[in-house]
């Protein structure tokens, strides 16, 4: 059997293997509050927080989501103080990001999601006119709740990395979201 | 019981992050230049004013003013000495200050401060009798401190402000059809995008100075005649006293902070087109005002540190 052959015959199976499987398609709307630090080259690690609005479009099937597209509104906090009272400047931004990953468990009223993923941050320096673009890497470990029809409550544990240059900084928090469900199933098959 | 621990903790958590502020550390100093009366070049009104007004904020917000040098003594050479003879009194711990309110120029892209002695030559100033963005910042560089922050209200003073891996998304010569400080900044952000995302994944930290200018590097800034101190010195020391610069309320302000809030009310008062007629005039060949708009900058980099301590 040739190659292009099995290749189709592989196509062939796995499209049929799709069209058995549950889907999902989610439209969401997430508040979220993280606690972080900042570190640069030979300055201290310190304190800040940051809260974004997210809004959230995904596709699940076969229990993995791929992909979600997230954007996101997001402010961080100057940082805490030093005891040279040094401190690390407050941003704000918009972010663009693509997630993937398992869902755990699903059934019409609950599922657990792990999710990962990469994404692109514009900031700018609060109080300034200095624009940056920044690498993020994401993570978020999400619990859902059927609350009445198609809309779930999901409570998301997020985790969020950004890179400026030398200088890191690293949040985790708990996030909060409306979702809206279309294509679960409506019962199981007997 | 468990439960009660991890609230505890929760609380102390929340209590050292958000709530707690350093003492007020005592090795913090600033030497301060103005030039109102120069040999060759023109005479300003007011640094005299700003030195004034500067020494007694600092001193009240916990700086030690080593030194102010002003007209006959802020020589090129009485600059340098100055700055470097701070040196015994900082260690790696410091937080230094060096204000500059005078006249600035800008040759071929280079921005220059000039100081007391400077030179004319015909109508130019002579570039070796002024004082470089290289030489005042080797200068600055050299002393042993953690936090160095660097204000200069002189007309080109853009020049000396570093973007590392940010951008500005005002232009150099900001003016009124710009549309707002807030125009352009995704548009800026997205037409640099390979610039920005690459300087994000190099290695490039901090600029050693976090400076302030009172202008862009193709922008004049001002004495004012209202207000009788440099135009852009006034707000930034009333920054100091005005509760609306403190954004965050705890009782410091910092650089930043201080920048924000100078930039904010130059552009409410001296950037409107109202206070520009009552407060200026025009030229009468090109029928543009005297006083224009300018906006001032900072540098880029992630830092900043407390200026004003209102705890003294």
């Amino acid at each position: 059997m040739s190659v292009h052959r099995r290749l189709s015959v592989f196509g062939f199976v796995a499209l049929a293997m799709a069209s058995q499987l549950a889907w999902s398609l989610e439209m969401a709307v997430a508040v979220s509050g993280k606690g972080g630090a900042t570190i640069e080259g030979n300055r201290p690690l310190l304190a800040r927080g940051e809260g974004s609005v997210d809004t959230s479009f995904s596709l699940e099937t076969g229990h993995w989501i791929f992909p979600e597209f997230s954007l996101s509104l997001f402010a961080a906090t100057p940082s805490s103080l030093d005891p040279s009272l040094y401190l690390y400047r407050g941003y704000q931004g918009l972010s663009l990001s693509v997630l993937t990953g398992p869902r755990f468990f699903p059934s019409p009223a609950l599922s657990i999601d792990t999710l990962f993923g990469i994404g692109l941050a514009t900031t700018v320096d609060s109080g300034t006119t200095l624009v940056g673009l920044t690498p993020l890497l994401r993570a978020e470990a999400r619990l859902s709740a059927a609350i009445y029809r198609e809309f779930w409550l999901r409570i998301g544990l997020p985790l969020e990395a950004l890179r400026q240059g030398a200088t890191l900084s690293g949040y985790a928090g708990l996030s909060v979201a409306l979702v809206y469900r279309l294509g679960v199933p409506k019962g199981v098959a007997k | 019981m468990k439960r009660f621990h991890l609230a505890s903790l929760a609380v102390l958590i929340l209590g050292f992050a958000g709530c707690s502020l350093p003492a007020a550390p005592g090795n913090r100093h600033a030497i301060l230049i103005g030039i109102t009366n120069y040999k060759e070049v023109r005479s300003l009104v007011y640094p005299v004013n700003d030195l004034a007004d500067m020494k007694a904020l600092l001193a009240k917000s916990g700086w030690t003013v080593d030194l102010v040098l002003s007209d006959a003594k802020a020589t090129k050479a009485g600059i340098r000495n100055g700055i470097s003879g701070m040196a015994g009194n900082l260690d790696a711990d410091s937080s230094v200050v060096v204000y500059y309110s005078g006249h600035g120029d800008s040759e071929d892209g280079t921005g220059y401060i000039i100081p007391y002695d400077t030179r004319i030559s015909g109508s130019d100033p002579v570039v070796s009798t002024m004082i470089s963005t290289t030489e005042l910042k080797s200068w600055i560089s050299a002393l042993p401190a953690r936090n160095k922050l660097l204000i200069l209200d002189s007309c080109y003073s853009g020049t000396f402000v570093d973007q590392v891996t940010t951008i500005d998304s005002a232009p150099p010569n900001y003016g009124p059809k710009d549309g707002g400080v807030d125009a352009g900044m995704l548009a800026t952000a997205l037409t640099n995008g390979a610039r920005l995302l690459s300087m994000a994944l190099s290695d490039a930290g901090d600029p050693a100075i976090l400076t302030i200018s009172a202008a862009g590097s193709e922008e004049l800034s001002y004495d004012d005649n209202d207000n009788k101190n440099g135009a852009f010195s006034y707000y930034l020391i009333q920054a100091g006293s005005d509760a609306a610069a403190d954004a965050d309320g705890n009782g410091l302000v910092t650089a930043l902070e201080a920048y924000a809030y100078a930039k904010t009310m130059l552009i409410a008062r001296w950037n409107s087109l109202n206070y520009n007629q009552l407060s200026g005039s025009y030229d009468l060949v090109t029928g543009l005002p005297l006083y224009q708009d300018f906006l001032p900058r900072v540098s880029g980099g992630s830092g900043d540190f407390v200026l004003y301590d209102k705890r003294f």
